[in-house]
């Protein structure tokens, strides 16, 4: 019997049988990891407070012999999570991150820049207003982790530095182009590379965040195109929380955040 | 499909939400070793529930009739509707006997993960029964569906929702539970208690 407390966020969890449930974790040092909790849809003490995706905490797993599957023993949320049914919006993004992260990973590979992606995406959704930036940095840092981020400053077949007012991008070639190898190829403006360049730089998210919520409406849209034609390919079924924030306005009566929403 | 007969009964018991393996093959066995009349008539309650019951054109709840008995009942108190998510939510209210109005069943809450949207849910009949109340205004609409995220969400969207119409929409309380006792409430309990708290 090998036990492991590791910083965990729940991806999905559906029900299993009459009080259990399954529930996908990404851990940094696990990986995406499918797993068992016992009663817990009856459970108060072990699972306070639930597992809905997007719960940020420390889990308890056990199994009982090498590739047997993981028993989740418990879960402590370390994220006030329970407000996240309070608003639609939130609830949306952070289901898109949690489904994002669970389409795009494959069991249980390791990474654990990638658990800190998504931890700050989620925990920066649950704590402040939902802001599309946070989800661009967060679809990038993710797209690097898994080596699918496109090249942003350089031609993606010469190696040549990119420098115009508008560069060749082509998301199945790899990335920006130079003018020899750009040919025909559409163009992206300069200034939405460059806030894509800063969102997926490790450091000081904040100001990161900041630029691009700043930027205008056009160049913020341009950047959500782009990252989204980089991941569409990647996915094998369209996302339902995409579905669903498309949803979330049925006789215009609830809102939703315009402009570079996912 | 197994031939053998009590493999086959087994394995269709299996299906049922909650039966495993071990407890199919005991409920088969038992089955078998009952008399006649009580499978007759277990075999024909089956068939019949599944014949006969339909949703309820009001409120979408499980009836063997177009309206149901609640719907119907002119006794019962028009102008508050509590919404749930599934008929064992209304039954469990209904037991409780603290609540005279009408219900609404939706059939399911948001879960967007699990392919559950807006137009999942019956909630186009419950805006259509609100436009078509006419005399017998509802007032008020009490979302009694459960504390978790996607229960609150749910919730919130029906407010939103519905709230425009004029009708007041409420939520069930959630917090500590009666007689328990509350050093060993957990901290997302006390958290949504103390956010929750009424004026007394």
């Amino acid at each position: 019997m090998s036990q492991a407390r590791t910083p965990a966020v729940v991806l999905q969890a559906s029900p299993l049988g009459e009080a259990d449930l399954m529930v996908v974790l990404l851990t940094p040092d696990l990986g995406k990891i499918r797993t068992a909790a016992k009663n817990a849809r009856n459970s108060k003490r072990r699972f306070a407070g639930g597992l809905p995706a997007g719960a940020l905490g420390e889990a308890t797993v056990s199994r009982r012999r090498e590739g047997a599957m993981w028993r989740l023993d418990a879960f402590r949320s370390v994220a006030e999570v329970s407000g996240l049914g309070r608003d639609l919006t939130r609830f949306a993004y952070v289901n898109y991150l949690c489904e994002l992260t669970d389409v795009l990973v494959v069991e249980p590979e390791p990474e654990a820049r990638r658990f800190a992606a998504l931890a700050e995406a989620v925990g920066e959704t649950l704590r402040s207003t939902p802001r599309p930036a946070v989800m661009r940095r967060f679809e990038l840092r993710l797209l690097d982790s898994l080596g699918l981020l496109p090249a942003l400053d350089h031609c993606c077949v010469c190696g040549e530095p990119t420098s115009a007012s508008e560069i060749a991008f082509s998301s199945g070639r790899g990335g920006t182009l130079c003018v020899v190898h750009g040919a025909g190829s559409p163009r992206v403006p300069a200034q939405t590379l460059a806030l894509a360049i800063a969102l997926q730089r490790d450091d000081d998210p904040e100001s990161a965040w900041d630029a691009a919520s700043a930027a205008s409406p056009a160049v913020r849209r341009a950047l959500r195109d782009l990252v989204q034609s980089v991941v569409r390919p990647q996915l094998r079924r369209p996302l339902r929380s995409l579905e669903f924030l498309a949803a979330l306005t049925p006789r215009g009566a609830v809102n939703r955040t315009p402009g570079d929403a996912p | 499909m197994p031939a053998d007969p009590l493999q086959r009964l087994s394995a269709l018991l299996g299906r049922l939400p909650g039966i495993g393996d071990k407890t199919a093959l005991r409920l088969a066995l038992a089955i078998v070793k009952s008399d006649p009349e009580y499978v007759r008539a277990l075999s024909e309650a089956l068939g019949t529930v599944h014949n006969t019951l339909q949703l309820c054109t009001q409120c979408c709840d499980l009836t063997p009739e177009p309206v149901c008995e609640r719907c119907s009942d002119a006794k019962r108190d028009g102008s508050v509707i509590c919404v749930v998510a599934q008929p064992q939510d209304r039954m469990a209210i209904e037991r409780s006997g603290v609540f005279r109005g009408l219900y609404h069943v939706l059939h399911g809450v948001l879960d967007p993960l699990g392919g559950i949207g807006p137009s999942d849910l019956k909630i186009e009949p419950l805006l259509r029964r609100l436009e078509a109340s006419g005399e017998t205004q509802v007032e008020e609409l009490i979302v009694a569906t459960s504390p978790n995220v996607e229960g609150d969400a749910t919730a919130l969207y029906l407010s939103k929702l519905i709230g425009p119409l004029g009708v007041k929409v409420s939520r069930i309380a959630s917090g500590v539970a009666v007689g328990g006792e509350l050093e060993y409430a957990d901290v997302t309990t006390l958290h949504r208690a103390l956010e929750d708290r009424r004026r007394l």
